[in-house]
C-alpha cells in the first residue's frame, strides 16, 4: 500500500528502500551510462556480444517503463523487443553512445503508439499479469499492490502524457531532456505535465476513485 | 503588478508542490524491480539474427538499379521537386538527392506510392507488390543520391511521398513529387 496507512515496520522498510535507491542513483547511473556507452561502441564496431550486453544492462529500466506505459506485461515485453531491434538496426548512427538510454526511450515512444492503443482494448489484467515480470521471491505483496495501483492510475492518462509523466517522474529526466526524447518543445512538456499532474492529483483526492493510491508522506 | 507577482509565485509554489507529490508517488516504487521474462535476451538476439539483412538485399535498389538502367528504357531525372512525365508501363528512374534533405550520416528513406504506381526491379520483382518501401541511405556516399525505379499502370498525375527518417523513425524531411503518366512513350 502506498498510503500512510501501512504499519510502521512496513513504512520504515519502504522508506529505507527509497533512500537506498536515491543514494545509489547518482553514482550508479553514471557507471551504468559509461558501461552502456562502452557496449554501444563495441556494437558499432560489429562485436556481436555487445548487443546482448546492451539488452542486459538496460532491460530492467525499459520493461518497468514499458509496463507502466502499456499496462500489459506481454505488450510491454513485445514493445521492448521491437525497441531493441530498431535500435540495433540503427546503432551505427548513434553519435553519442552516452545518450543511449534516452535514445532507446525515444525509439520506444515512437513504437508505443499502436501498442498502447492495443493494450487499451484488452481486458484489464490482474496480478497474474504482473507476476510474469516480478519475481515473487524478491518482492513483497505491498510492492505488487503498489505498482498495480500506479499502473491503473497511469491508464487514466492520455498515452502521450503518460509517457512524459514516466520520463520525468519515474526516470528522473529534466523537462528539457523529456522534450528531446518526446520530440516536443520544453513549453509543451511543461504544459502537458501540469495538466497530467493536476488530473492525477484530482484522481488521488477523489474518494470515489477505486484505487487506494496515495503519495506516501516520506 | 504586485498581484501578478503574487499569482505567479503562488502558481510556481503550487507546481512545485504537485511535482513533489507525484515524485513521492513514484519514489514509492523506486525499489521495485521488474524484469523481462526468462530467455528474453536470447529471443531478441535470435530475432535480430533473422532480421539483420545481408547488405545486398538491404540495398536492393542501390545495386539493382544501375544494371537495370542499362537494359530497360529508363527516363532519368534529377529529383528536385518538380513534376515528372512518363509513359504508362514505362519505367522511370528517379534519383533522390539525399544531401539536399538530410545532413545525418545515416538515415532511412520511406517511399510511399499511390494507387496505379508500383516499384520496379528486374532482379527483385517482389517489390512490385509493396506500396511502400523503406531503404537505408547514406548522405556521405559519393553520389549522395538514392535511385528508385517506378512504373505507372494507369494515366494521370500520381503523387509520390518521400520521407527522410532518422534512426529513431522521426521525420527529418519530406519531399513529395508528382509524376504525370501518359499513354505511349515519353522522351526527355
Amino acid at each position: 500500500m502506498i498510503g500512510s496507512a501501512f504499519p510502521l515496520n512496513q513504512f520504515t522498510y519502504e522508506l529505507m528502500k527509497v533512500i537506498l535507491a536515491n543514494t545509489m542513483s547518482g553514482e550508479g547511473k553514471d557507471q551504468e551510462v559509461e558501461q552502456l556507452a562502452k557496449w554501444v561502441r563495441s556494437a558499432q564496431n560489429g562485436e556481436q556480444k555487445a548487443f546482448g550486453e546492451i539488452i542486459r544492462v538496460t532491460q530492467r529500466r525499459l520493461i518497468k517503463f514499458a509496463y507502466l506505459l502499456t499496462g500489459q506485461s506481454e505488450i510491454a515485453e513485445d514493445l521492448c523487443q521491437e525497441t531493441y531491434l530498431k535500435a540495433f538496426e540503427a546503432i551505427s548512427s548513434l553519435k553519442e553512445p552516452e545518450r543511449a538510454v534516452p535514445w532507446l526511450y525515444r525509439i520506444l515512444k515512437n513504437l508505443s503508439i499502436d501498442r498502447v492503443r492495443s493494450a487499451a482494448h484488452q481486458n484489464e489484467q490482474g496480478t497474474e499479469d504482473l507476476e510474469v515480470l516480478m519475481d515473487p521471491t524478491t518482492s513483497t505483496g505491498s510492492e505488487r499492490h503498489q505498482i498495480l495501483e500506479i499502473r491503473e492510475l497511469m491508464a487514466t492518462l492520455e498515452a502521450s502524457d503518460r509517457f512524459l509523466v514516466l520520463a520525468v517522474h519515474l526516470e528522473g529526466y529534466s523537462y528539457k531532456e523529456a522534450a528531446e526524447i518526446a520530440g516536443l518543445t520544453e513549453d509543451a512538456v511543461r504544459l502537458r505535465l501540469h495538466r497530467a499532474r493536476k488530473f492525477l492529483l484530482e484522481k488521488l483526492s477523489d474518494p470515489e476513485t477505486k484505487s487506494a493510491v496515495r503519495p506516501s508522506k516520506v | 503588478m504586485a498581484n501578478n507577482e503574487n499569482n505567479s509565485k503562488e502558481f510556481l509554489a503550487s507546481e512545485k508542490k504537485s511535482e513533489e507529490q507525484i515524485d513521492r508517488l513514484f519514489d514509492s516504487i523506486a525499489g521495485v524491480q521488474l524484469d523481462v521474462s526468462k530467455g528474453f535476451g536470447d529471443r531478441v538476439l535470435k530475432e535480430w539474427g533473422k532480421r539483420k539483412p545481408p547488405a545486398r538485399s538491404r540495398h536492393w535498389g542501390y545495386y539493382a538499379v544501375p544494371a537495370l538502367i542499362a537494359v530497360v528504357l529508363v527516363l532519368t531525372h534529377r529529383f528536385s521537386g518538380q513534376a515528372f512525365e512518363a509513359g504508362v508501363q514505362q519505367q522511370v528512374a528517379i534519383r533522390l538527392d539525399i544531401r539536399s534533405h538530410v545532413k545525418e550520416a545515416q538515415c532511412n528513406v520511406r517511399v510511399q506510392l499511390p494507387e496505379g504506381v508500383h516499384f520496379y526491379s528486374k532482379t527483385n520483382p517482389e517489390v512490385q507488390a509493396s506500396s511502400s518501401l523503406e531503404l537505408p541511405c547514406d548522405a556521405q556516399t559519393a553520389s549522395g543520391t538514392l535511385p528508385i525505379v517506378l512504373e505507372g499502370t494507369e494515366e494521370g498525375i500520381k503523387k509520390v511521398s518521400v520521407r527522410f527518417l532518422d534512426p529513431a523513425q522521426q521525420e527529418i524531411s519530406r519531399a513529395d513529387f508528382n509524376i504525370r503518366f501518359r499513354k505511349g512513350s515519353v522522351q526527355t
